[in-house]
């Protein structure tokens, strides 16, 4: 005879990227047509966890605000300057809730004019 | 013998919040009892627009971040900044010429031998204190395609590669046709010696009166330069040899008239000095990967000069650097690496060390970093689930830490024993709360209490062809470009900051 099981595992769903559009499928173009560039990342955590957001840049210690916004969205913005950065350079954002494990990155790619 | 100094800049810990730029009034007296009760104005504020839909490419822009100049606002009265809608940029479609400089000048010109050539160069297009800061760059023949927001007032500069084609800059506004093409101008020159003898492979340019620099010039083998520049005054920097031997030397004020400025640049004999030291950690073991920095003071030979040297060393698998210097005197930062899971190692500087002959620095003894569990809450105690931390060198290397406060308001992080300055943004629900600045040093305390207060309501709605945008970030920036609030426009386009308050 089956028993179904009563225990069910917990599964921590990862955070969603809300901005920018199809950051889950590609990298996303960096255009530096202004000198200083604010690069944003939007995410929500489907179980309106915190987020944490892990950027890796160029320059060693880059200029970021993250702030919770609404229900369940946070933001954080990095402040690139064109001088920091070279073309094709990458630039990876980190986002994750209380679990490392189920963490997202988002991929730029620096284009230089 | 290792001495650890505190960076200036650290009474802001009662008064926090603002920077003193932003925040001005009738403040009586320094004391925070009489700034509390002071009325209070702020001035000098904009709001940044950035829109968060990305240009697929280069070429195709269809949004750029705008900057919306605040009235003064007065302490006690919420503003409104209304609808502001995002504008479409304005493509430009130039080209940059000027009349040629060939290496080999003809003897005489033909008819029709002056015509213009198009110019590789750099087009900076800035509008001061506002995100409409843009850089195109000129293909071979000049041409060039940009997008700004239609503004007036704007500083156009043409930095060509070629430094014999002139440094140029103008006002220009967006309505008006964009002229690319150089007036001939004459050339600020000279030559770079040390003492008497010349200096070939040294790297000179032109920074004009808003700090935007030329193409760098290369001295040839008698130590001769050239660098084109519409009239105006400059700042003629020799940045020594590309391998870092001569100290920066700046002559400041250059006037540069129609015709041709002849500046020479003269370093004294300069006398380099060997700096050998190794970085440990409390326990004695090496550390590989520290940033030794080396910033001049005072360089023997150009005292009252402006003249500057700074140079980075890394250590050794066995904690060593080695360095050689001009002498002088030197303020030495001992500057552990940015690491994204807190501080491992304080940095230290050690301040005004003489070099004027080979020196041994010893043992540059690093301390390990502090536990820090703090709590965040409201004017009224309540502690604040979600509350964004960050927490910054208030000097040294800058670096940065964050973290999110849990369900208890508490937040732990491991923090370098210098001063910080914690930026924290109150939890999405609590829009009555501002976003906060406050300054302590855990090498006194490790369990801090951070307060956030309410402050200036300021809100809007951005439009976008009209109808509401949503997903915008909106920034509000001081005069010197710290910020005092963000917040993200929502499905109607609404979005509300509190701006900290005292």
């Amino acid at each position: 005879m089956y028993v179904a099981p009563v225990w069910r595992p917990v599964v921590n769903l990862p955070p969603e990227i809300i901005r920018p559009e199809g950051a889950d499928v590609r990298e996303i173009p960096l255009v530096f047509n202004t000198s200083q560039v604010l690069v944003t990342v939007i995410a929500s955590d489907p179980e309106q966890q915190p987020l944490e957001f892990v950027w890796q840049t160029p320059q060693p210690n880059p200029i970021v605000s993250t702030y919770a916004q609404g229900e369940d969205a946070w933001v954080s913005v990095l402040t690139l300057q064109e001088a920091d950065v070279a073309d094709g350079d990458e630039i990876r954002v980190t986002v994750f809730d209380d679990n490392p494990r189920s963490a997202i990155d988002v991929v730029w790619r620096v284009e230089l004019p | 013998m290792i001495h650890r100094t505190t960076i200036g800049l650290f009474t802001l810990l009662a008064l926090a919040a603002c920077s003193e730029t932003s925040l001005k009034g009738d403040v009586g007296g320094p004391n925070a009892t009489d700034l509390e009760d002071a009325d209070f104005s702020y001035q000098g504020l904009r709001i940044d627009l950035i829109p968060t839909e990305l240009p697929a490419s280069a070429g195709r822009v269809t949004l750029l971040p705008q900057s919306v100049a605040i009235p003064t606002l007065v302490s006690g009265s919420a503003y409104d900044a209304g609808e502001l809608e995002l504008d479409e940029p304005q493509e430009l479609n130039v080209r940059v010429t000027a009349a040629d400089r060939p290496d080999v000048i003809p003897v005489a010109s033909l008819p029709g031998e002056d015509e213009r050539v198009g110019l590789d160069a750099t087009v900076r297009i800035t509008e001061e204190d506002t995100l409409h800061d843009y850089r195109g760059v000129s293909d071979d023949d000049g041409a060039l395609t940009m997008f700004v927001m239609p503004r007036d007032g704007y500083r156009v500069t043409v930095i060509p590669d070629d430094p014999r084609q002139p440094l140029t800059s103008f006002v220009w506004n967006a309505s008006d046709e964009l002229d690319l093409d150089l007036d001939p101008s004459g050339s600020v020159f000279g030559r770079v010696l040390v003492g008497d003898v010349p200096l070939a492979d040294a790297s000179v340019e032109l920074v004009d009166d808003a700090g935007v620099g030329s193409s760098v010039a290369t001295t040839d083998g008698n130590g001769f330069y050239e660098i084109a520049a519409a009239p105006g005054t400059y700042t003629v920097r020799s940045l020594g040899r590309s391998f870092g031997e001569e100290p920066t030397l700046a002559v400041l004020d250059v006037a540069h008239g129609d015709g041709s400025t002849r500046l020479d640049v003269l370093y004294p004999p300069l006398v380099d000095v060997l700096v050998d030291a190794r970085v440990v950690d409390a326990g004695g073991e090496p550390l590989s990967g520290i940033t030794v920095r080396f910033e001049s003071i005072v360089l023997d030979g150009l005292e009252g000069r402006s003249a500057s040297f700074t140079t980075d060393k890394l250590t050794d698998e066995g904690g060593g650097i080695l360095g050689r210097l001009p002498s002088g005197t030197y303020d030495v930062l001992v500057l552990p690496p940015a690491r994204s899971g807190g501080a491992r190692h304080t940095p230290i500087q050690l301040d005004a060390v003489r070099l004027d002959a080979d020196a041994d620095l010893g043992l540059l003894e690093l301390d390990g970093a502090a536990d820090v569990e703090g709590t965040v809450a409201d004017g009224g105690q309540t502690r604040l689930d979600g509350a964004v931390v960050s927490c910054r060198e208030d000097g040294y290397g800058g670096r940065s830490w964050s973290t999110v406060t849990n369900e208890e308001g508490r937040f732990g992080l491991q923090l370098p024993m210098i001063p910080v300055v914690c930026a924290v943004s109150p939890p999405a629900d609590r829009t009555d709360l501002a976003l906060t600045r406050r300054g302590f040093d855990p090498a006194d305390t490790t369990s801090p209490t951070l307060q956030l207060r309410g402050g200036l309501p300021v809100s809007g709605t951005v439009l976008r062809d009209g109808e509401p945008e949503g997903l915008v970030v909106v920034e509000i920036r001081d005069d010197a470009g710290e910020l005092m609030g963000s917040a993200l426009t929502d499905e109607e386009g609404s979005w509300q900051i509190q701006l900290p308050s005292l």
